[in-house]
């Protein structure tokens, strides 16, 4: 596609963007516009319809409450009125019709009741008359009870005869066959039967007033019965009077009611009109608040009908709004489209025509053409453009020489590297070579390799290089690099690659590899990648001998002690072997002996010799008699092929055997020095070779073995007791000139007596006590010596043996002796002894008094002797040691001090005091027992058995131990024990078979632990001392073990299930 | 926990390396002291794992592995052999063994093999 399209093409792509732009974002953005308008009109619509509607309510609420009161007011003044008209016409009406009213009552009740009675009293007074004239009382009675019986008769039978009747007539007029005359007569029981009825229901009234003025009538009766006629008349008139009385008494109260009446009715009528205001007022009320409900309601919904049809109209307004926005948005659009599109050609044209220079020019320089030049003068970024390409490619040109130029120095810099690195290799003093999985080494192998192999190397399959003879391992090698370069995954190069050799002996020198795998080569494409082994030869022959030089230093040094310590020994041999080669072999050999007895007689000699040397530690002597050996054990084998000449020279070295051992003497010389051979019975050693040779076993030998070596040479620090001694001899000298005593010089005997000098220092010093108390209390004085017969010179020897283990010093005189009586005598009055005791004393305890602090037998004290504290402090020295002392003595014949002192060899090794290692091993058998097995243990007894007695339980299990101090170690336990401590550290439960094979591994696993740890309990211990691994003895119940050498130490423990004993047997304590 | 079987004619060392495979958290389901017992306790128990010795009376360990292996081909054996068997260490790891340990056997050596082998 061309420039120019494409730049129409994204102009017009651009203006599509803009109208989907807007279409997407502005119409909804205007949308969203027009609607946040209508919120805002619709708010402001409700408030002003609010506000509205409350003015309107408003003026309604004052109109209506206006118009409320003055219709209440109205009203009740209509009902006022309307009440007060009701009352004056009530109040007026009844008034006037109220004395209408009486008169006209009084009228009626008196016309009637005037008339009736009238009419009674006439009737009444014609039947009393009639009755009274012809009846008396009881037959008037009987008239009345007749009358009224007949009146019931009557009633009754016209009642019950009425129907009959009527049927009758009824009956009669049908039976006259006429039916004008059947009806008639029909109408004529109807207006029978309505007489009938009424002239009954007249009869019945007349009746009933009949009784009523019956009992009248009946009193009157009673009254003219009981007097006279008049008196009953007067009655009936008083009756008559009373009634009247009765009639106007009633007019009156029905006057007073009609008043009571009236004013009630006013005040109904009042209290009505009351009650109807209330209630027109009550109902005005609720008219009004109904109507007010409907104002209300009236305009709630006026304004929503209002905000609705607004909503709706804006509804309206906004879609046709967003219309048209769309409208004119995509009339926009189509606007811009059409001007982008004319706008983009007019560019592209303007654009292409640089543009098409530029491609030109671009297609020129990929081919290499940097000379041309773009000549673009459009004054626009193009121009700009136009000389920035130019530049650039004159700095590409540049840059193509440079990278020529540097790609030179590159492949000579590489060049170098290479040859450096080569050189380094070379260098390094290790042979570097690789090969690939063909294993032919490749060019490049650094010159090392040449020195090792002694031969140029290139394409030699390794194999054969470091297996050039041992066709076995050869192809074992080959065969592991087959797998390790035709592994299939890296975790089979842990398992080959080990098995590759990693140390060779080639030409004589070991050579150790080291064996690096890497990718030589990676092809790009397929990843495949070409993997070679390097090869790092080292010749460790250096290193090896200097192994071996340390290995030999400890056998000279081993050699050393040996000889040293057994000096005597060792010269003795040095004789017998120089006396081998220098007149022995010359005997054999020239003797008259067969072949075969020369060769036995010396293999005979020389055998006995490599052993003896081989005792030394001699080993360079001991080797060249072994080589010797050898030979002659072959000769001896093939016998009968040699005669005395053959032989001869065959063994023609044994002239210089001589020169076998010298090696190893020139060896002893230059440590122990030359002297060390010069005179055979004495050894001079100077002290500092001694501790030379000290430090040298210390680092070079075991724990173990410094135990045994370190004691053995220390004895060579040992000084001869004669040299401490000697000085005392000038002491004596001086001490008798200064006494004016006449002595012999002082005698020491104490040959071959060596002794720690350190040690005795103290003691040796202190003994010019014993020297001054000889010369000053012992020897007497030259007269004294004449008169006495004794040698004018008195004689003071000092002698030391050694006896068992003990230094025996003794210092004696041959003086007046000591006087234990005086010394006794002395004592007491000193105070130093009551007077009570000295004779319970024996005669050398009573010697022994010289030694107590205070005491001094001269009465006075002198510049050296009678303070009194001289010999204690001898005494107390004497202690430091463990020595003790013994006063031999035998008046005026001599007096000797005996000095013992124990001789142990310890010296300087750490001095183990057997307490410190058998309390922590107590100790830490409970703790071990307790914390790591779960076997509470108590300890019963710890102790020392002297008897020697090791008592066992079944099962034991015991331990050597070596090195400071050496011994054994025993744990036992009760078979109950032993088994539930094997339990105890089973993690799973034990078959009763595998518990029997296993019981003692329980308390061999246990000693082990205990041994160990106590060990380290005691500072700079570890060491010097190792532990064996544990033996058991199964089945050794009650049994004793006896031990002739060693010191046991029993300690006892108690636990739950058993007994358990941990013995200690230590020799060199 | 794996079941595994000792394959060696020392009593000892079989005592030794169950020791040190139990403490390790091992099972030791079997225990054989020549190559023919290895081959028919394999097919009774099919262990996790077997550790074989190569000098062994009546069948040889190669002989054992090689039959293990043709019969179960995902057998993990582990052979204990002295480095002067590197031919025969060699052979039984071309019959599929999974890793070999060179005498002198440590604890430590011992179980690390195992434990990598049973991974």
């Amino acid at each position: 596609m061309s420039f120019n399209k494409k730049i129409i093409l994204a102009v017009a792509g651009l203006i599509a963007v803009y109208v989907i732009i807007l279409y997407l974002v502005l119409i909804p953005f205007t949308a969203k516009l027009i609607g946040l308008n209508k919120d805002i009109a619709t708010g402001l619509l409700t408030e002003e319809l609010e506000r509205n509607f409350k003015t309107a309510l408003r003026i309604f609420g004052d109109i209506n409450s206006s118009t409320l009161s003055k219709a209440i007011e109205t009203n009740n003044k209509t009902l006022k009125e309307q009440s007060d008209k009701i009352a004056s016409f009530s109040k007026a009406t009844l008034e006037k019709n109220s004395s209408d009213f009486i008169a006209l009552g009084k009228k009626i009740l008196i016309n009637s009741e005037t008339k009736r009675i009238s009419d009674l009293t006439k009737n009444l007074t014609l039947q009393f008359q009639l009755y009274l004239s012809e009846l008396d009382y009881v037959n008037m009675n009987q008239a009345v009870k007749d009358l009224m019986n007949d009146s019931n008769i009557r009633y009754a039978a016209v009642y019950k005869n009425s129907d009959k009747k009527i049927f009758e007539a009824y009956n009669l007029g049908t039976g006259e066959g006429k039916n004008n005359e059947t009806n008639f007569k029909i109408i004529n029981a109807k207006g029978h039967y309505e007489f009938i009825k009424e002239s009954f229901l007249n009869h019945s009234v007349k009746l009933r007033e009949c009784v009523v003025n019956g009992e009248f009538i009946i009193e009157s009766a009673q009254s003219i019965k009981a007097g006279n006629k008049i008196l009953g008349l007067i009655n009936i008139g008083f009756s008559i009077q009373k009634m009247y009385s009765d009639i106007m008494e009633n007019s009156k109260k029905i006057s007073s009611d009609m008043e009571s009446l009236i004013s009630s009715f006013k005040k109904n009528a009042y209290n009505q009109n009351e009650l109807i205001m209330k209630q027109s007022g009550e109902q005005l009320k609720i008219n009004l608040n109904s109507q007010s409900e409907i104002i209300d309601d009236e305009i709630r919904r006026t304004k929503n009908k209002l905000i609705d049809s607004l909503s709706e109209v804006q509804k309206k307004q906004s879609k046709i709004l967003t219309k048209k926005i769309a409208v004119i948005i995509t009339l926009l659009g189509v606007l811009f489209l059409i001007i982008g599109i004319w706008f983009a050609v007019i560019l592209a044209k303007k654009f292409s025509k640089p543009v098409k220079q530029f491609v030109e020019r671009a297609n020129k320089l990929g081919k290499g053409d940097f000379d041309e030049r773009l000549n673009i003068k459009s004054g626009d970024e193009f121009e700009i453009l136009a000389d920035s390409f130019n530049a650039m490619s004159d700095e590409i040109k540049e840059s193509r020489n440079a990278l020529a130029e540097w790609n030179k120095s590159l492949e000579k810099s590489v060049r170098e590297k290479t040859a450096s690195i080569k050189n380094l290799l070379d260098n390094a003093g290790q042979g570097f070579l690789s090969f690939g999985n063909s294993l032919a080494v490749d060019k490049d192998y650094s010159i090392e390799c040449v020195k090792i192999f002694g031969k140029e190397i290139e394409n030699c399959r390794f194999p054969d290089l470091i297996y050039p003879d041992d066709t076995e391992n050869n192809s074992v090698t080959e065969k592991i690099f087959g797998k390790i370069f035709g592994r299939k995954n890296d975790k089979q190069l842990d398992l080959y690659l080990p098995l590759l050799p990693y140390e060779i002996t080639i030409n004589g020198s070991i050579i150790s590899i080291e064996y690096k795998l890497f990718v030589a080569y990676c092809e790009l494409e397929t990843g495949a990648q070409t993997e070679k082994v390097m090869a790092v030869l080292t010749d460790i022959t250096e290193r090896r001998n200097l192994e071996m030089q340390i290995e030999r230093e400890r056998t000279v040094l081993k050699m050393v002690v040996k000889t040293v310590v057994h000096y005597e020994d060792f010269v003795e041999i040095l004789k017998d072997y120089s006396l081998f080669y220098e007149e022995k072999i010359y005997v054999i050999l020239d003797g008259k002996y067969s072949v075969a007895e020369i060769v036995d007689e010396i293999y005979r000699e020389t055998h006995t010799f490599k052993g003896l040397f081989a005792q030394f530690e001699m080993s360079e002597s001991a080797m060249k008699i072994h080589l010797f050996e050898d030979k002659l054990s072959k000769i001896k084998n093939n016998i009968e092929k040699y005669d005395l000449v053959k032989l001869k020279n065959e063994i023609d070295e044994i002239r210089d055997i001589k020169k076998w051992i010298e090696k190893d003497l020139t060896v002893l010389a230059e440590i122990l020095g030359a002297d060390f051979f010069t005179d055979k019975n004495y050894i001079k050693i100077h002290k500092n070779k001694i501790i030379e040779i000290e430090n040298k076993i210390v680092s070079t030998c075991s724990a173990a073995e410094c135990g045994l070596f370190l004691p053995e040479i220390r004895k060579l620090r040992l000084k001869s007791l004669s040299e401490c001694l000697k000085i005392y001899a000038d002491t004596v000298e001086r001490i008798s000139e200064q006494y004016g005593k006449s002595v012999n010089p002082l005698v020491i005997e104490a040959d071959n007596i060596f002794i720690d000098a350190e040690k005795y220092a103290g003691f040796i010093k202190s003994l010019i006590h014993i020297f001054r108390n000889s010369i000053t209390h012992g020897i007497e004085s030259p007269e004294e010596r004449y008169g006495s017969n004794k040698p004018e010179y008195g004689t003071i020897i000092c002698s030391a043996v050694k006896k068992d283990d003990n230094l025996v010093i003794k210092i004696s005189d041959d003086g007046r002796g000591l006087d234990a009586n005086k010394i006794g005598k002395k004592a007491v009055e000193l105070g130093i002894i009551l007077p009570e005791q000295l004779l319970k004393m024996s005669q050398s305890e009573l010697l022994n008094i010289i030694f107590y602090n205070g005491f001094s037998s001269l009465s006075r004290a002198t510049e050296i002797a009678g303070r009194g504290v001289g010999l204690s402090s001898v005494k107390s020295e004497l202690e430091k040691i463990g020595g003790s002392v013994k006063i031999n003595s035998v008046k005026m014949e001599f007096s000797e001090f005996e000095f013992i002192i124990p001789e142990t060899l310890s010296f300087e090794i750490p001095a183990v005091d057997p307490e410190k290692f058998l309390n922590p091993l107590a100790e830490n058998t409970v703790k071990y027992f307790k914390e790591q097995i779960g076997v509470d243990l108590t300890i019963e007894k710890i102790e020392y058995d002297k008897n020697q007695n090791l008592p066992l339980y079944k099962i034991s299990v015991y331990t050597g131990i070596k090195g400071i101090l050496s011994g054994s170690l025993f744990l036992s336990a009760d078979g109950e024990l032993a088994e539930y401590i094997l339990k105890k550290m089973m993690i799973e439960k034990l078959s009763p078979a595998e518990e029997k094979i296993l019981i003692d591994k329980g308390l061999a696993e246990s000693l082990n632990v205990i041994a160990g740890a106590a060990i380290k309990h005691i500072e700079n211990f570890e060491n010097l001392i190792t532990i064996d691994s544990p033996v058991s003895v199964i089945g050794g119940d009650e049994n004793i073990l006896k031990f002739t050498d060693g010191k046991i130490f029993n300690c006892f423990f108690k636990a739950r299930k058993g007994r358990l004993s941990l013995n200690t047997v230590l020799r060199n304590i | 926990m794996a079941n595994i079987m000792i394959v060696d004619d020392s009593i000892i060392v079989r005592k030794n390396l169950n020791s040190i495979l139990s403490a390790a958290g091992h099972n030791v389901v079997a225990e054989a002291d020549n190559g023919e017992l290895a081959v028919q306790l394999f097919d009774k128990h099919k262990p996790d794992l077997t550790t074989m010795d190569i000098t062994m009376p009546r069948m040889n360990g190669i002989d054992a592995v090689r039959k293990i292996m043709n019969k179960y081909e995902t057998a993990k054996i582990i052979v204990i052999s002295g480095i002067d068997q590197k031919n025969l260490i060699l052979e039984a790891l071309e019959l599929g063994i999974i890793n070999y340990i060179l005498k002198p056997v440590s604890a430590n050596n011992l179980i690390e093999k195992i434990n990598k082998a049973l991974e």
